[in-house]
């Protein structure tokens, strides 16, 4: 073996093995795992929710909220705690950069009327834009599946749940069932 | 480098000459780059041709599956409680093949030529390949429980895979009258579905509950002495069915030796079980073409490298889903599914010459165990001096103190899971 050669060879295991330390499975396929249940990228079928699209700060946010049971959840506490920290970070850059697509939905005119108002009136200083509005705290709301938001409004409602924000908790206190779904109808028909 | 450079010549070569041998239609020599050949249109192989094409449109994907539609066994218990119909579990494949350009053609493979790398189909057809899927899911190991072969399951259903013999069993508890007996046996590790057996028990007794025959009883025989999720199981039949269903494991005289199908009747070490409903499932293996490609070890599964699923006995050969024995992963749809993935981008990868990138795998299954009551068991998988092994800290089952809100969530998540996973593949 000349020297040239047994440089490179020192120099390509090196490389390798700084690249097993570091290794990592790549963004897509750690996310491609996911679809099973939040659909092909993330675009679900309902009432998974759709993830395609959110901020990444957000997904980031709740990811680890699961995995430290900050915030509760059936089985999200179970899968999220499979990932390390640069794990939930590529799962959330996936996600985030997927295009959002809302889902045509099938919905009572009376009910997304109702929702209007209750929006405007609560709920349009922090969903801004009918909901469309979306920032590191804020998750897009416009185009979710309204199965998802009666869900999730439940869970805010529900003392057993626990949920990790004392703001929405506090809003959503002040609604009785109808008024949820309502919202939750009226944020389904936006796009 | 330079004989993997070329080796993919030569491949390349003879796929081109093959095709134009057989005339394919559509195939353009020089537009592909490579042709990975699909066998079996199940959870595992159609997810493999989407994720194939997905990955490199490049990359030729004929897909080989002998019926029209796929009709999935995950969440065909609803069909036996009176919840669901078949139609809403079966798909068919032509959104593979107007979406994503994979070639569906419906046929059998009777014969798999590894060295030439070309599959004969039962129409007489040849199909050169780069690189092969095999997703054939699971065969039954007839006549391993005596007498319990084809022609008995036409008395005694299996019902473990889903079509016919899911309405035969359907139509037999329909048939049975209030205080009937039914029996389930129970198959040896490892088999399709670990949660299925008892998700199956409890959806029986719903629509005999539901039906005014709530004094029948369920009798599962197993081969097992435990079983997936078994104190959420145990804890959701006393809830929901109290009294309804029994479990006998194996070390309690529970495995079944044998069967007359006639009588209905089922033979363990040291009792005889006579049921109104029969309900055997037989003891299991990778599916027929799997064993006949040599491609199975000495208990009947396929061992793979874990990390790109090729067969350890076969090069160019993947196998994925049921068939293989794929570490610590359960053999479900979701594996199959998720191991589909990481298979594809494997051989993505392999056809351009470059290292298979890091797998990362899940699974998550379900069981519904009345409408509104589902559990679950759930693992992150990751690869580990070459095995799939489950993240340390993660995943498992549902919890058993769980309220009946969550209870009723995963009930619903379930069906979710099932829209989700089906248009993930089919869609």
């Amino acid at each position: 073996m000349t020297s040239h050669r047994l440089l490179s060879l020192i120099l390509t295991l090196g490389l390798f093995n700084l690249a097993a330390v570091c290794a990592q499975p790549s963004h897509r396929m750690l996310g491609d795992a996911c679809a099973g249940c939040h659909g092909t990228r993330g675009h679900s079928a309902s009432p998974m929710p759709i993830i395609a699209g959110l901020p990444e700060a957000y997904l980031k946010q709740t990811l680890r909220d699961f995995k430290s049971g900050k915030r509760p959840s059936t089985i999200m506490g179970r899968l999220a705690s499979g990932y390390d920290d640069a794990e939930i970070d590529a799962l959330a850059s996936f996600f985030a950069s997927q295009v959002w697509i809302s889902p045509p939905q099938e919905l009572d005119p009376k009910l997304v009327k109702r929702g209007k108002r209750i929006h405007r009136d609560g709920c349009s200083a922090c969903h801004k834009d009918n909901g469309r509005f979306q920032d590191d705290k804020v998750p897009r709301l416009a185009g979710q599946w309204r199965g998802y938001l009666e869900i999730l409004l439940e869970e805010y409602r529900l003392s057993e749940r626990r949920m990790p924000d004392l703001f929405m908790t506090i809003a959503v206190s002040q609604l009785d069932e109808d008024d949820l779904k309502a919202l939750a109808s009226f944020y389904a028909s936006q796009r | 480098m330079k004989r993997r450079s070329r080796r993919n010549f030569l491949t390349l070569l003879g796929g081109t000459a093959a095709a134009g041998l057989l005339g394919f239609p559509g195939a353009c020599p020089g537009a592909f780059k490579a042709r990975v050949v699909v066998i079996g249109g199940g959870y595992g192989g159609a997810t493999a041709a989407k994720y194939l094409r997905l990955a490199d449109p490049r990359i030729e994907v004929i897909l080989i599956e002998k019926n029209p539609q796929f009709i999935s066994c995950a969440l065909s218990n609803e069909v036996l409680a009176g919840e669901r119909t078949l139609a809403s579990l079966s798909f068919g494949y032509e959104p593979l093949a107007a979406y994503y350009g994979v070639s569906v053609v419906h046929d059998e493979v009777t014969r798999i030529d590894a060295i030439r790398r070309v599959a004969f189909t039962g129409s007489g057809q040849q199909y050169g390949f780069d690189r092969l899927v095999l997703a054939p899911g699971i065969t039954f190991k007839w006549n391993e429980i005596e007498g319990y072969d084809e022609s008995a399951a036409q008395r005694l259903p299996h019902a473990w895979q889903a079509g016919e013999q899911t309405l035969l069993l359907r139509r037999q508890l329909e048939a049975m009258p209030d205080g009937g007996t039914v029996y389930i046996a129970a198959p040896p590790n490892p088999y399709k579905c670990p949660p299925g057996p008892y998700e199956r028990a409890a959806l029986m007794a719903h629509y005999l509950k539901q039906h005014g025959k709530g004094r029948s009883k369920i009798i599962i025989l197993d081969a097992k002495d435990n079983f997936a999720k078994q104190a959420l199981f145990e804890q959701g039949w006393e809830r929901n069915y109290p009294g309804m269903i029994s479990w006998v494991p194996a070390s309690q005289d529970g495995r079944v030796l044998g069967v007359d199908a006639e009588q209905g009747t089922l033979y363990t070490e040291f009792g005889i079980h006579k049921g109104d409903v029969v309900n055997v499932i037989p003891p299991q293996k990778a599916g027929q073409i799997a064993e006949q490609a040599g491609l199975t070890d000495g208990q009947g599964w396929c061992p793979i490298d874990q990390q790109t699923f090729e067969s350890k006995i076969r090069k160019h050969v993947h196998v994925i889903g049921d068939a293989c024995s794929a570490g610590a992963m359960p053999k479900s749809g979701y594996s199959a599914n998720s191991q589909a993935k990481v298979c594809a981008a494997a051989i993505a990868a392999l056809i351009d010459g470059s290292e298979p990138p890091l797998p990362s795998y899940i699974n998550t299954c379900y069981s519904i165990i009345a409408p509104e009551y589902g559990i679950s068991v759930a693992a992150v998988y990751r690869l580990e001096n070459g095995k799939i092994v489950a993240v340390q800290g993660a995943g498992g089952t549902s919890a058993l103190n769980a309220s009946a809100w969550e209870r009723k969530m995963e009930a619903t998540y379930a069906r979710s899971w099932f829209d989700n996973i089906t248009a993930d593949i089919f869609g």
